[in-house]
């Protein structure tokens, strides 16, 4: 091995130095930049997630509101097949009022009509007492199903002395054909 | 120096005549000339050839081998002095005081000196009894620029030096720390000698005598040989041995015969020992007496010389520094760990759960739609049993409904029959006190054939559920019990079995206006049922 002289050793220190500090510099600048490119990512992460959360706030009073609403209702909407809907309405509609002692006439269904969102119209007329009348009318409001009253008329039976008459329009709501709209009209 | 391993110490004697290097352990062992100028310095030749020696010596074996340098001066300009400090004075401060009293009590200013400082043992002032108010220091110095030439050679190793002086190490070499009668030594060189005197292991006094080995050719001249014998005499009585042991001569050893001679041409009743090396005095026992010291470690019991520009570093000042340096770092890191820390482990959490809330996002529409749906829904229902619990309770008795009719939108049509005919005034005065109603027509107003009854058909418009008076029902009404008895069977999907309080909370004038008819109220489903009949 070649003896080093002090000038080759005082070479060699100085040029180990420039290139630490050549390589430091280097590296540390990428790293650096990389750290910072992280640390700028994460702050946009974080103004996202402060965003979001300001966004689902409102959503949680809404939550509450469906469960209540659903629980007044004893009504899933997501649980509702529309193929079947009409049917196994009608079809809760009159096992209701024979469980309450009623007799139904006809029965009509009207084709749907998509702009008022509804599936079916149908209207029926039942007879019975007054309060099984009342009764029926009640429960038809939390059978799980979409209806809306569209019309009642009650009248006497004038063929059955102490039976009532009664007359509805029903409207069974299309849910998939609802689109979010503000309460328009108030009954 | 007390970190100090014997086999990573390069020793240095800086002789009168030679200077010996040699490693702790006696592998390497050098030797070169000191040349001396006449100011008694060592020749810069002779300062190249130790910086030579010492830098060859150390790369002789594996890097990082030799961690320090423990280098001995010869007592060639040293001068040695007991000042006396107050006793009083802590350990922590006597430094400061001495160099206070070296500054009153030295020719030159401390800075411009290399000085130590040691303190002999107190029992040597034989004042045991009572405690001294002051006690005794024996400082030695050095002109700076003297110590520096040593130290500027030795710098080319980058280790760390510590000087002392050499004649410490040579009755070390005898002693090896031990107490021992021996409290004189004389280094003797070529031309002249020095003439060391010891309390204890302390040095107290020098002297040069101009006597080397070189005059034992003038011991054939009568007169030159009684004139030696005379200066010879004289520095031995100036520094008496109290206790009378034998001179302790130091001499390199192939000069030891011509010692031995000289002594004894000179005085023949001087008792002297002449101090022996190691390895054929390639070891002097200035080194000698330093290895034994570390080797029992007692090294630390060395004075050394200070100079601010030479003192090295000590280990625990080392350490110290170390640990500052690693504190500063664990500072930066804990700093960039505080700043990138946070983003480095949390991004990917933050990544994963956006991503939960983003696809809970998308349920957005739905919750809304149904939201909206549920409350259209619950608006948009008939308020048919409010109405006719309105009716009925302003109804008089004895009234008769004979129709009832109305669609979602509000338009009611009633048909009624009163019995006696003036309360149809006060129905329509109640209804419209009700606050339920607008727009309220009576199309038909007539009575019958016998005067006795007035048959009435209304009109009228209900209000929305904002605008109109909310309903209040009596505390004591009983639930509807005979409606829910009569509710049917589970019919839709999210239908259950109406409960009592599900069937009155849902729409709680549907109870009244059942329970009126039981409880003798002109609810109208009583009338309805009892058409032919008053229900009062």
């Amino acid at each position: 091995m070649i003896p080093l002289t002090e000038r080759d050793k005082k070479t060699l220190r100085l040029g180990s130095v420039i290139l630490a500090v050549y390589l430091t510099g280097f590296f540390g600048f990428r790293m650096v930049r990389a750290l910072e490119q992280t640390r700028s990512d994460f702050k946009k992460l974080q103004t996202e997630a402060r965003q979001l959360k300001d966004q689902l706030r409102p959503y949680e009073t809404k939550l509450l509101k469906i469960e209540k609403l659903r629980s007044t209702l004893k009504l899933e909407v997501n649980k509702l097949k529309r193929e079947s809907l009409v049917a196994d309405a009608s079809a809760a509609i009159q096992r209701s009022a024979m469980a309450g002692g009623i007799m139904l006439g006809p029965i009509r269904e009207s084709a749907a009509r998509p702009s008022a969102q509804e599936l079916t119209t149908m209207q029926l007329e039942a007879f019975g007492p007054p309060s099984a009348i009342l009764g029926f009318l009640h429960q038809l409001e939390t059978l799980g199903f979409p209806l809306l009253l569209d019309s009642v008329q009650v009248s006497q039976d004038p063929t059955k002395p102490g039976m009532t008459k009664l007359t509805l329009i029903i409207q069974v709501l299309d849910f998939d054909q609802w689109k979010n709209q503000e309460e328009g009209r108030h009954v | 120096m007390a970190d100090l391993k014997l086999s990573r110490t390069l020793f240095v004697a800086v002789g009168l005549a030679h200077i010996d290097l040699c490693t702790g352990d006696g592998a390497g062992t050098v030797r070169c000339v000191a040349e001396r100028g006449e100011d008694g310095r060592l020749s810069p030749a002779s300062l190249a050839a130790l910086k030579r020696c010492a830098s060859d010596l150390i790369a002789s074996r594996s890097p990082g081998w030799c961690t320090g340098i423990v280098c001995t001066l010869p007592g060639r300009g040293v001068s040695i002095r007991s000042i006396l400090v107050p006793s009083t004075v802590p350990a922590a401060t006597l430094h400061s005081v001495v160099r206070l009293q070296i500054e009153s009590q030295f020719p030159i200013s401390p800075d411009l000196l290399a000085w130590g400082w040691q303190e002999p043992p107190k029992l040597a002032t034989g004042t045991t009894a009572t405690p001294s108010p002051q006690r005794e220091v024996t400082v030695f110095a050095l002109r700076k620029e003297i110590l520096e030439s040593y130290a500027e050679a030795l710098s080319a190793t980058s280790l760390p030096v510590w000087f002392t002086l050499g004649a410490v190490g040579s009755r070390a070499s005898r002693s090896g720390g031990q107490p021992t009668d021996c409290n004189r030594l004389l280094c003797l060189g070529p031309n002249h000698s020095e003439l060391w005197t010891f309390h204890a292991d302390c040095p107290t006094s020098l002297k040069q005598v101009p006597l080397g080995t070189e005059s034992r050719a003038l011991l054939s001249q009568e007169a030159e040989a009684a004139e030696l014998a005379s200066r010879l005499r004289r520095a031995l009585d100036s520094a008496p041995d109290s206790a009378d042991g034998p001179l302790l001569v130091e001499v390199d050893p192939t000069h030891a015969s011509d010692a031995s001679s000289l002594l004894r041409g000179l005085e023949p009743r001087l008792r002297f020992e002449i101090l022996q090396g190691r390895q054929d005095g390639a070891i002097p026992p200035s080194i000698l007496g330093l290895i034994r010291l570390l080797e029992t470690g007692r090294l630390d019991s060395v004075p050394l010389f200070i100079t601010r520009a030479t003192v090295p570093p000590s280990p625990s000042s080392s350490r110290e520094r170390l640990r500052y340096a690693a504190v500063a770092g664990l500072i930066v890191l804990a700093l960039i760990g505080v700043r990138y820390g946070e983003a480095a482990v949390g991004e990917a959490r933050g990544t994963k759960k956006l991503q939960q809330v983003r696809k809970y996002k998308e349920n957005f529409p739905t919750i809304d739609k149904e939201l909206s749906f549920l409350q259209h829904l619950q608006s948009h229902q008939n308020a048919f049993l409010d109405v006719l619990y309105v009716v009925g309770k302003a109804s008089p008795p004895g009234t008769k409904m004979d129709s009832f009719s109305m669609s979602r939108r509000g338009d009611l049509s009633l048909r009624l029959t009163f019995r006696p005919p003036d309360q149809a005034l006060s129905f329509r005065s109640n209804l419209i006190a009700s606050g339920f109603f607008t727009n309220l027509v009576v199309e038909e107003q007539s009575p019958s054939q016998d005067r006795q009854q007035m048959v009435l058909r209304i009109t009228a418009q209900t209000r929305d559920r904002e605008s109109r008076s909310p309903l209040v029902i009596p505390p004591s009404t009983p639930p509807a019990s005979n409606l829910v008895a009569q509710s049917g069977s589970k019919s839709g999907p999210g239908a259950s079995q109406p409960s009592p309080s599900a069937a009155t909370s849902n729409r709680p004038t549907a109870t009244p206006s059942a329970t009126n008819a039981q409880t003798n109220q002109p609810a109208a489903g009583k009338s309805l049922s009892n058409s032919n009949a008053r229900t009062r």
